[in-house]
């Protein structure tokens, strides 16, 4: 890996835009997405546990759950991809609500392995609102340890990166002024899901206040539309930093191509976009044409 | 929830010599990540491997890794394992067990591999590294150490008869005929002849590409292939690796050896893979913004 300052990164990222082009991030779970993106000129990799689970087969709802310590996880996932990973810079998570944390600690981990930015992830965004609801003493933990995690790692001069699942997280972060925002659609939904199984969260009113809208399946024009009309207002408080998009409509190409033509984002994240959704249809292809073959020519 | 996935040796031979008398080839494929193995469950694959390159190969490092001091194979085995079976709902997953552990003896390995993890059968990986001839394999005087008076091979062939006495489904890579009768004699189930490690994509062997040397190697296949058959008629055999790298020479290969399969690994998952992410990334980098 190499370490870029923040500096050195966000003029990295600066140039894409002023050439008209959008910032691509990958969520790498394994090495090998990491370095064919990294053959193609991706521009970020981001090591999360979220990804890791996804390759194990699994639902990166998992991320958030004790099946693994999320920093250890993570570490354990930046030094299996230290040496494929040559010239991207990479972006690591970090679990900041973990008890256990030692900030300084992980984050000279990081700097040892030329990490560049830290995300916060796992977030306890999704469980913050039945947190507060259900508990008395929240003061320290949610997101605001997150927000000060960052604050942290951006002083060690490591790029910030905070991925909010609600529009207020988001509109609070940006006065942080942190380098990179990225709305987290929380859900990616496979082309051709029942919404219905998304409007099971009907029953959880907190769920609603989410960045993710189920009708947006179907509306992709309204979900372009909030996410211009959330894009500008994060702009006017922090004109400076990088907004992207993770998940949600966005792993279908052809919702990826509005995003860009109808909105001023600047750019993407794509966990399921360029890794798992990739994986499942060209191994599936793959399988049903080696299936196809005749034992012998002729029969 | 559902059950767990197990199968006893009768079981996995019914499933694949149903497809034999079908007249379909058996396609068996590793899996170095967990939605590999899903993937490859829901799209029927006969049969999936589960071993210690696979995560290498699948973190863009060459298989051969994961036969250096980078990690205990056997362990590997069974915490992949333990994943997989969390993920593979129908197919019998086949594990990995090296020659010779220094750390535990083959019938403690077994119990913890089928009676533990739930484990189908055993397969040796990591192979005998030993073949001065195919590509990928050690050479020069780490090579001869290891292969003194056949050391790794005899003790590969030790756990494939110590599991076969125990009614365990048995498969292994043979790279040479001695080999192939050793396993044979062990009382192995399936062989897999095995061209060396497969060319093709960002991590492949470097092979000669004529079409001569593609000839040549279809025709030791078939050598290899008629001679597991002579060693035991009923056994299963399914080739592997070298040219074996895209689907049409997979076809050509099968047919050419009469193989009843294919066992892929770098040409199951890691090829498809990298060339999946490689289209959508172009597909992306055409985008401009508005």
């Amino acid at each position: 890996m190499k370490r870029y300052t923040r500096e050195e990164l966000r003029l990295k990222l600066q140039q894409r835009l002023d050439a008209k082009l959008p910032i691509l991030a990958c969520e790498a779970g394994v090495g090998l997405t990491a370095k064919m993106t990294q053959k193609e000129d991706i521009d970020l990799i981001f090591i999360t546990t979220a990804a890791m689970f996804r390759m194990r087969g699994l639902d990166d709802s998992n991320a958030l759950k004790a099946y693994g310590c999320a920093n250890e996880d993570t570490w354990e996932q930046v030094r299996r991809m230290n040496r494929v990973i040559r010239e991207v810079p990479v972006v690591a998570g970090i679990s900041a609500n973990d008890p256990r944390l030692v900030l300084d600690e992980q984050l000279s981990l990081y700097e040892h392995a030329h990490v560049s930015g830290i995300i916060n992830s796992p977030s306890v965004g999704p469980v913050q609102q039945s947190m507060r609801r259900d508990f008395s003493n929240t003061d320290d933990m949610g997101i605001c340890v997150e927000k000060d995690m960052l604050k942290y790692a951006q002083e060690r001069d490591f790029f910030s990166v905070y991925q909010a699942y609600f529009e207020h997280d988001a509109l609070d972060f940006a006065a942080q002024k942190p380098d990179m925002i990225v709305i987290n659609m929380d859900y990616s939904v496979e082309p051709g899901a029942n919404p219905e199984t998304y409007r099971d969260h009907d029953r959880f009113p907190e769920f609603y206040y989410r960045m993710f809208n189920p009708a947006w399946m179907e509306d992709v024009d309204g979900c372009l539309r909030a996410m211009q009309d959330l894009y500008e207002r994060i702009k006017a408080i922090s004109p400076e930093t990088f907004v992207l998009v993770a998940g949600g409509p966005f792993i279908e190409m052809e919702n990826v191509r509005s995003l860009f033509r109808q909105t001023d984002l600047d750019g993407i994240l794509g966990g399921v976009l360029l890794e798992e959704n990739v994986i499942r249809e060209s191994i599936g292809k793959h399988q049903a044409a080696l299936q196809s073959i005749r034992i012998a020519e002729g029969e | 929830m559902g059950e767990l996935n197990r199968y006893t040796r009768k079981e996995v031979l019914e499933r694949l010599n149903k497809k034999r008398s079908e007249k379909k080839p058996i396609i068996a494929s590793g899996a170095g990540a967990g939605l590999i193995g899903k993937v490859l469950d829901e799209n029927g694959c006969d049969l999936i491997f589960s071993y210690c390159t696979g995560a290498f190969r699948m973190d863009g490092y060459m298989s051969h890794f994961g036969m250096l001091p980078f990690l205990d194979c056997d362990e590997d085995s069974v915490v992949f394992g333990n994943r997989l079976m969390r993920v593979v709902k129908n197919t019998p997953i086949i594990c990995g067990i090296g020659a010779g552990s220094p750390t535990a003896h083959t019938e403690v390995l077994l119990e913890r591999f089928i009676d533990g993890v739930g484990y189908a059968g055993v397969i040796n990986v990591p192979i005998d590294p030993y073949y001065p001839e195919r590509p990928g394999c050690t050479r020069g005087m780490f090579g001869e150490r290891c292969s003194r008076d056949d050391a790794v091979l005899r003790k590969s062939v030790e756990n494939i008869s110590i599991a076969h006495k125990r009614d365990v489904f048995t498969s292994a890579y043979c790279f040479t005929d001695e080999s192939i009768r050793m396993f044979g004699d062990a009382g192995c189930d399936m062989f897999i002849p095995h061209l060396g490690f497969t060319a093709g994509g960002t991590n492949g062997a470097v092979l000669d590409t004529s079409q001569t040397f593609f000839e040549s190697e279809m025709e030791r296949l078939a050598r290899m292939v008629e001679l597991c058959r002579s060693v035991n008629p009923d056994a299963i055999c399914v080739v592997h690796g070298g040219v074996l790298a895209d689907t049409d020479s997979i076809a050509k290969g099968i047919r050419a050896s009469r193989a009843d399969g294919y066992v892929g690994a770098s040409g199951t998952e890691r090829i498809p893979v990298e060339q999946g992410i490689t289209q959508v990334m172009r597909e992306l980098r055409a985008i401009r913004k508005r």
